[in-house]
């Protein structure tokens, strides 16, 4: 049996190494490219081996960054003293998008998973010790609400506490056009523990 | 025709799928182990909820489709969450070493309801006060022996004394006590003070709701819990990685 080329096949193969990508999505994306513009797909190639050379990790908070420092570590107006701990750099961008945050964060690279055999040496928690020791007065912790992220919240928590800062957890709750009735217990109680008094209508 | 499976189960672990799915291994009464394709549970507003969290006990309705590795989960509800397990450090890695023996000594599609209620009565114990290294020792007393590698702790493996008095040793590579007058010549072993001794023996007889009235020496659950990694780990080579990776917030347990 033929394939369709020996480059083609090369590209189908390492398309389908990313996330999510099964053989036939790869064949679909590998046409895809074979068909579109030059200028798209060299300007696609060059882009990619651009991220590869020139992004890195922040040297205060592992977030990305082109330079050696973030621009949220760089910028002055940012509340040093609050540090939000998260998973990846994906959720500094999900945190950033409410506008509510104006403290800095530290990324974990992962979590704590006894199960896949991740422990806390596997995770950036040094770096956000000597932070904190250097004086936050309040930790964030926005671990994923799941088995994962309660064990690493958990353990930062009794790493942190005895170095003096306020440490806290986000709150759990509905999803926001979440149905109530659709929800399970835990989220339910979760939301009933974190309720929140409804302001008056001169405070809107 | 396609068969749909509705049973209660404890959620062992998990892992992502795709972009928005998960695949759950559940130990189920009516199947035993299963993986189930959770389709969207990633997702926010899934239907599936904190049900595909592991150390969850719930109800769980599946499908097995031809030409498909997996079952497919249609549906799951909460039983217990088992809330003041996840919310107490020791006590949810405990917690977890138990769901992670059971996932690790359990075959797939291998159905036995009696090691689901064992597991079951190990996370309610958990739960309430009770040291939660006994809970892990009897648990995983009661697991090796639902898979075929109980103990023995009654006779005497050299003279066939029962229930020797004193100090005993425990074989791994016999699967057995001897008593201190045969201990030299079995080799090494790992020897149980009386105390622990008789503790292992209550725990092989009692369930674990009524782990809760026992008063442990210090040091007898530790003591359990050791022997009875090193039994399974000469028998079977596991490690329970749980234990391992967040010893840090056990402590003294």
């Amino acid at each position: 049996m033929y394939g369709y080329t020996r480059l083609m096949d090369h590209l189908i193969n390492e398309l389908t190494k990313m996330p999510g990508v099964g053989r036939k999505s790869g064949q679909r994306l590998a046409f895809y490219l074979l068909k579109a513009d030059d200028e798209y797909v060299l300007g696609l190639a060059d882009a990619m081996r651009r991220v590869k050379e020139g992004v890195r990790f922040c040297g205060e908070c592992g977030n990305l960054t082109e330079g050696d420092i973030c621009a949220i570590c760089a910028d002055e107006d940012r509340d040093k003293s609050v540090i939000c701990v998260v998973e990846d750099p994906q959720d500094v961008q999900a945190l950033e998008k409410t506008g509510q945050y104006t403290g800095v964060y530290h990324v974990l690279m992962g979590a704590i998973s006894p199960l896949d055999g991740i422990g806390p040496e596997d995770l950036e928690i040094s770096r956000l010790v000597e932070r904190v020791a250097e004086g936050a007065k309040e930790v964030i912790i926005a671990t994923d609400p799941d088995v994962e992220g309660d064990a690493t919240a958990h353990y930062l928590a009794q790493l942190l506490r005895p170095l003096g800062p306020k440490v806290s957890r986000i709150a759990r709750g509905l999803p926001v056009g979440g149905d109530l009735r659709y929800a399970d217990e835990v989220t339910l109680g979760k939301a009933l523990a974190g309720r929140t008094e409804l302001l008056g209508s001169s405070d809107f | 025709m396609r068969e749909i499976i509705r049973t209660e189960g404890v959620v062992l672990k998990r892992r992502d799928f795709g972009e928005t799915s998960r695949v759950v291994v559940v130990y189920t009464y009516r199947k035993g182990k299963v993986q189930l394709l959770a389709k969207g549970a990633r997702r926010p507003k899934s239907k599936f909820g904190a049900a595909l969290e592991p150390l969850t006990l719930g109800e769980y309705v599946f499908y097995y489709r031809e030409a498909k590795d997996l079952y497919t989960l249609s549906e799951a509800d909460i039983v217990r969450s088992y809330q003041r397990v996840r919310e107490d450090a020791p006590r949810l890695v405990y917690g977890l070493a138990c769901v992670e023996a059971a996932d690790k000594l359990t075959r797939e599609l291998d159905p036995d309801p009696r090691s689901v209620r064992v597991l079951g009565g190990a996370l309610d114990a958990l739960g309430t006060g009770t040291s939660p290294r006994l809970v892990l020792g009897h648990y995983l007393l009661h697991l090796a022996s639902g898979v075929g590698f109980r103990p023995e702790l009654i006779t005497c493996k050299g003279c066939g004394t029962v229930r020797p008095a004193g100090a005993v040793t425990f074989s791994p590579a016999d699967g057995a006590i001897v008593c201190d007058k045969c201990a030299s010549g079995f080799g090494d072993g790992v020897v149980l003070k009386p105390g622990a001794y008789n503790l292992l023996l209550f725990l092989s007889e009692v369930p674990a709701a009524k782990l809760s009235r026992v008063k442990i020496a210090s040091g007898a659950a530790a003591q359990i819990t050791s022997f009875l990694l090193a039994h399974l780990r000469y028998h079977t080579d596991i490690e329970l990685r749980a234990l391992k990776s967040l010893g840090a917030l056990v402590g003294s347990g």
